[in-house]
């Protein structure tokens, strides 16, 4: 069943003639489970983010999440939801444990009980009476995922929420993401870190200046470029440059005095085997100014 | 209306555990013992401090403007920093509406300044009580109370948290600060004058003027009090209609 659909929606900023067309004739259905949202800086990601969350309207198209319209049911879909948005800078004089009261008694969850569980999901019990300005990056970000988590939410909506953070601290996130999924809910993932979709979803999109670009499996998205990926090494920038204007560059990796580059052979020029392609090379290919398919 | 009483608990929260404030507090109290507390010395010099009522306009007229000039700033840009640090973007996404996020926050301003006014009041009153050569009636301190209430502390409160807290929302921060010191600027240093003028921050304003010097007129304007109450609940009132009416202020329903 489809938790979330999303039909040809369209978001605009400014007036004729300065008009931005931030999203355009977007549609996609999304079921539980966790579902990237890949895009470079821009491409609309957080603005698709903010009309899920109600925090907008949209210009045309509509959103329903678990059947409710975002536009003449808010208070129902806001009932539904959790976000934890991409800049968040919490009262840092506040304790863990009232912050995420705070954002609890707003949802109409007065148990004391239920903040507990959720610092404990994320583990954070232990520090709840510490202020939120004395806490690092990382337990700042589970602690905006703790307030997400607050009221037991059908829909969880972050934006970025792995940005910044240390390995560690993102392989803790991306297990609190999936336990959170586990039971039939969704969590709606935005990001430009290809790694953590890789790790996480099953569904992803990927937006490029407010178009949908693709839609579908991590696996599709991979079948895509796969064979396709080879590893080439050159001798200097020159050949690079040169290169460039032949195929896709993948990636480059400097190399004592060879550079070493990773590219997309669509039309087999290279005579050199293909390696295994990764979703951050199908990414990047799709981001790289070619159309996809 | 419970979700309006949340909001405001947690405004109150995160704004008295500021320590600004309370230093503040401490700060303006000490002004106004040495200046207002009768004392030997002082009454040496101003004769009137053993009345109770001429003793708490005068530390309201001077040290009470003071103490609602250092909150204008603690207070000053709350809706502003929830916008900039992505708070109001949270607010947005739960089931609350735009009455109860500024009421609330407006309600959890109000009762800070309230706790600190009245801090410095009850403060001042230990230190009459201590001081004071002459017996005075606790009828007297429940009266200069009730009065210090109705005239100063409560409208001139709800006058500056209105303004404070709703008008950097409209308004560019520094322009407001700008206005409104050049405004706590004339209301302090125009003790000279006892004409009956509009646009005291304090209610009583001409009284407190003369009263700072010397209780030249124990009674209150009725037309300037009138007026200046006025003032303050109309400009207190217009900022919260701005900020309410304001486009973007708050997702569209």
């Amino acid at each position: 069943m489809n938790i979330l659909q999303i039909s040809n929606l369209e978001k605009n900023y400014g007036r004729e003639p300065n008009v931005v067309h931030a999203l355009n004739d977007v549609s996609l259905s999304v079921e539980s489970g966790v579902f990237g949202l890949l895009g470079h800086n821009g491409a609309g990601k957080t603005t698709l983010m903010k009309l899920l969350a109600t925090i907008m309207r949209p210009t045309a198209g509509n959103i329903t999440v678990c059947g409710y319209d975002t536009q003449k049911q808010g208070d129902e879909v806001r009932r539904l939801i959790g976000y934890l948005p991409q800049e968040l800078n919490m009262y840092p004089s506040l304790t863990v444990f009232d912050f995420v009261s705070y954002m609890a008694s707003l949802k109409g969850v007065k148990e004391r009980k239920q903040v507990m569980e959720v610092l404990e999901q994320v583990d954070m019990a232990q520090f709840s009476k510490r202020r939120i300005g004395q806490l690092s990056g990382g337990m700042k970000r589970r602690v905006g995922i703790a307030q997400a988590l607050v009221g037991n939410p059908k829909v969880l909506i972050v934006d970025e929420p792995t940005a910044g953070l240390d390995p560690e601290e993102r392989v803790r996130f991306r297990g609190v993401l999936s336990r959170f999924a586990k039971d039939g809910k969704c969590v709606l993932l935005s990001t430009h870190i290809v790694e953590d979709v890789y790790q996480l979803c099953e569904q992803l999109a990927v937006l490029r200046k407010g178009t949908l670009f693709f839609y579908g499996s991590t696996d599709k998205l991979l079948s895509s470029v796969a064979g396709k990926v080879k590893l080439i090494e050159l001798a200097n920038e020159n050949e690079l440059l040169t290169l460039q204007k032949k195929t896709v560059v993948l990636s480059t990796t400097y190399e004592h005095s060879a550079i070493q580059v990773r590219i997309m052979d669509e039309n087999n020029l290279f005579p050199v085997p293909a390696i295994t392609a990764t979703l951050e090379d199908a990414y990047v290919y799709c981001m790289g100014g070619k159309d996809y398919e | 209306m419970n979700k309006l009483l949340s909001i405001s608990k947690y405004e109150y929260k995160i704004q008295i555990k500021r320590i600004a404030g309370w230093i503040l507090l401490l700060a303006v109290f000490i002004s106004s013992m040495v200046d207002c507390l009768p004392t030997a010395a002082n009454m040496a010099r101003i004769e009137f401090l053993s009345d109770i009522h001429y003793y708490v306009r005068r530390v309201f007229s001077f040290d009470g403007l003071i103490l609602l000039f250092g909150m204008m700033f603690l207070m000053a840009g709350r809706l502003v920093s929830d916008r900039k640090t992505g708070c109001r973007d949270l607010f947005m996404a739960t089931p609350i509406g735009k009455g109860s996020y500024i009421g609330g926050k407006s309600l959890g301003n109000f009762l800070y300044v309230l706790t600190l006014m009245y801090s410095l009041l009850f403060a001042a009153l230990v230190g009459f009580a201590f001081f004071s050569q002459t017996e005075t009636s606790i009828m007297n301190y429940i009266s200069a109370i009730f009065e210090v209430s109705i005239y100063i502390v409560i409208p001139a409160s709800f006058f500056i948290v209105a303004s404070s807290v709703m008008l950097p929302e409209i308004i560019d921060i520094r322009l407001f600060y700008l206005v409104y010191s050049i405004l706590f600027l004339v209301n302090t240093f125009s003790s000279d004058t006892g004409t009956a003028t509009p646009c005291y921050i304090f209610t009583h304003g001409d009284l407190a003027k003369l009263i700072w010097q010397h209780p030249k007129s124990p009674t209150i304007y009725a037309g300037s009090a009138a007026i200046n109450l006025l003032f303050m609940l109309s400009v207190g009132m217009a900022a919260i209609v701005l900020v309410s009416t304001k486009r973007k202020f708050w997702r569209a329903d």
